[in-house]
C-alpha cells in the first residue's frame, strides 16, 4: 500500500496531477490517497520531489 | 437546477481567477471549483513575476505606482496590487566558473528602475486574493477543497464531476487547471502533443545574497546541474531553484551543494538566511495546445500552453475567455462558433508565434567542461539587449554563437568538437529525457 508521509509532503500537487488513477487528491490542503482507488503504479513515488510518499 | 451554470471553471490560479472575474462582470452565472481550501494560498513553486514594460504575447503590462494597479494596454483590464515588490530587470545566464551573459547593464538600469525595469516579483498570494474577493462580490459561486474526477460532454451541456459526488453542469466549461491538466488528459488532448520530458523542481526562499545582480532572472549552470534564482515579493528575498530531469537525483541534496559547497556560487549565500518556506513542483514538458477547445471546454492558462506562458498570459487567456464565452451566450452560440474569437486571439497571440517551438534536446553539460562553458560564455564583446522574454534570450543567443562559430572552430578547435557532440546526440539525448518522464496521455 502506497502512503504518504505528511510531514515531507510540500503540498505542490505533482502527485495529484500525473496519478493515473486519480488516486490522489487534496483535502483540507492535504494530499491524500484513496487506497481503494490505488493502482499501485508508484509514480507518486518517482515523481515526488521530496520523496513523500512510500510504499509499505 | 441549482447546479446548472454558464460556464463551471475548473482551477483558481490566475487564469482560472480572471476568468471568474470577467465572466462574473458580464453577468454570467458562473461557478469556479478549486482543489485547495485555502484558493490564493501558494504551495507548490512558483515565481510570482509579473511581466511589465515589455510585450509579451501580443500585450503590454504597465503598473500605476500611485494608484496601486497593473493596467493591461491591449486588453484594457486593471488588476489592483498595492502590495510588496521587489524590481526585475532581465535574465542573466551565468557559467560554472561565473562568467555571464547579461541581458543588459542592471547598475545602470537601476537608475531610472521604475522605467527600465521589465518584471515585478509580487505577492501571487495577494494577487489572487484580490481576484477571488472581486469574484465572490460579482457573484461567483465560489467551491474550495472539491477534486474535479471527471468532465464530460452530454448533448447540451458539460458535466463535471467532484470527488465528494458534487456535480457541476455547465454550457461552457474553463479549464484552468494547470501544467499537468488534467482536463487535457482525459480530453485526449495530450496524443497530439509532443513530449519533452518531465522536470522536479525544489524551491528554497532565502533573505539577503552576495550576488552581484540578483534583481533578475538568473541561471546558473554548474556541471551538477542547472539552478535558478528569481527575487520574491518582500524586501530582500529571493527564491533559488534546483531542476532534475532524472528520476534519480536527490534534489534536497542537491539544492544544499549548491548552497554549501558549489565552488563559485556557494559565496553568494555565505550570509544568507535560509527562511523556513520550501516548495517544490512536477512539470509535463509538452508542445502547447494547437487548438485549445474541445466539447464546449476551452482552455487557458497553464493548461494549453507551458510555464513560459508566465502570469501576464495566464491572466490575459483567462480573460480572453471570460469575454469570448459571454459573448457566445449573448449571441445564442453556445458551441465552437461562439468562442471562435477566443480561438483566432488565441492563434495570433500565442501558438502561431510560439507554439511549434521546438525543444532540442541539447545538453552542454554532459559534453563540455566548466572551464569550456566558461570561454563560451566569454566570448560575446557586447551584452544582450534588456529583455524578460524568454525566446527573445533564445533567439539572440543562438545568432550570437552563430557568428561566433568560424573563430571558435580557429581559437578552440577542442570545444568545437565538443559542441558538434552536442548537436548530433541531441536526439538521443532527447530520448533519454523523455524516457525518465511520465507521459500524460
Amino acid at each position: 500500500m502506497v502512503t504518504i508521509n505528511t510531514n515531507e509532503c510540500l503540498v505542490c500537487g505533482g502527485c495529484i496531477d500525473l496519478c493515473p488513477k486519480t488516486a490522489i487528491m487534496m483535502v483540507d490542503d492535504k494530499v491524500t490517497i484513496y487506497p481503494e482507488k490505488c493502482g499501485e503504479c508508484k509514480i507518486c513515488v518517482e515523481v515526488c520531489p521530496v520523496n513523500a510518499p512510500s510504499v509499505a | 437546477m441549482a447546479n446548472k451554470y454558464d460556464v463551471v471553471i475548473v482551477g483558481g490560479g490566475p487564469a482560472g481567477l480572471m476568468a471568474a472575474r470577467t465572466a462574473g462582470e458580464e453577468g454570467l452565472k458562473v461557478a469556479l471549483i478549486e482543489r485547495k481550501k485555502d484558493i490564493p494560498k501558494i504551495h507548490r513553486t512558483c515565481g510570482g513575476a509579473i511581466n511589465i514594460n515589455e510585450s509579451s504575447f501580443g500585450e503590454l503590462v504597465r503598473y500605476d505606482d500611485e494608484k496601486g494597479e497593473f493596467n493591461f494596454q491591449n486588453t484594457g483590464f486593471t488588476i489592483k496590487y498595492d502590495g510588496p515588490y521587489q524590481d526585475i530587470f532581465g535574465f542573466q545566464i551565468y557559467s560554472p566558473g561565473g562568467k555571464r551573459l547579461k541581458f543588459g547593464e542592471f547598475p545602470e538600469l537601476r537608475k531610472d528602475a521604475k522605467k527600465n525595469r521589465l518584471g515585478m516579483a509580487i505577492s501571487k498570494e495577494q494577487l489572487l486574493r484580490t481576484l477571488l474577493e472581486e469574484s465572490e462580490r460579482l457573484g461567483v459561486s465560489i467551491f474550495p477543497n472539491e477534486n474535479v474526477c471527471s468532465v464530460a460532454k452530454n448533448s447540451t451541456e458539460v458535466v463535471v464531476e467532484c470527488e465528494d459526488g458534487g456535480t457541476f453542469t455547465g454550457t461552457f466549461v474553463i479549464a484552468a487547471d494547470g501544467i499537468n491538466s488534467r482536463i487535457a488528459r482525459v480530453f485526449k488532448l495530450n496524443k497530439e502533443r509532443s513530449f519533452f520530458g518531465t522536470t522536479r523542481d525544489i524551491a528554497l526562499v532565502l533573505e539577503g545574497t552576495n550576488c552581484p545582480d540578483p534583481d533578475g532572472f538568473l541561471f546558473m549552470f554548474t556541471p551538477r546541474g542547472v539552478f535558478s534564482m528569481i527575487p520574491l515579493a518582500a524586501k530582500n528575498c529571493y527564491q533559488l531553484t534546483a531542476s532534475l530531469s532524472n528520476k534519480n537525483g536527490k534534489l534536497l541534496d542537491l539544492i544544499n551543494y549548491f548552497l554549501d559547497e558549489d565552488p563559485t556560487f556557494s559565496r553568494w549565500y555565505k550570509d544568507s538566511k535560509i527562511l523556513q518556506h520550501r516548495t517544490a513542483c512536477v512539470v509535463t514538458l509538452m508542445s502547447p495546445l494547437e487548438k485549445p477547445f474541445k466539447d464546449n471546454v476551452l482552455f487557458v492558462g497553464d493548461a494549453c500552453w507551458r510555464r513560459e506562458i508566465s502570469n501576464l498570459g495566464a491572466l490575459c487567456t483567462g480573460w480572453k475567455a471570460g469575454k469570448s464565452i459571454a459573448s457566445a451566450l449573448k449571441e445564442g452560440k453556445p458551441e465552437e462558433e461562439g468562442v471562435n474569437d477566443y480561438l483566432d486571439w488565441y492563434q495570433e497571440h500565442y501558438y502561431g508565434p510560439h507554439g511549434n517551438r521546438k525543444q532540442t534536446g541539447r545538453n552542454f553539460l554532459k559534453y563540455l567542461a566548466p572551464e569550456d562553458i566558461d570561454y563560451l560564455v566569454e566570448m560575446p564583446k557586447q551584452e544582450f539587449d534588456q529583455t524578460m522574454d524568454i525566446f527573445k534570450v533564445v533567439n539572440s543567443i543562438g545568432r550570437t554563437y552563430g557568428d561566433l562559430m568560424t573563430r571558435i572552430y580557429e581559437d578552440r578547435p577542442d570545444v568545437m568538437e565538443k559542441l558538434m557532440k552536442v548537436r548530433e546526440n541531441m536526439e538521443e539525448d532527447m530520448k533519454e529525457q523523455v524516457k525518465c518522464g511520465f507521459r500524460t496521455v
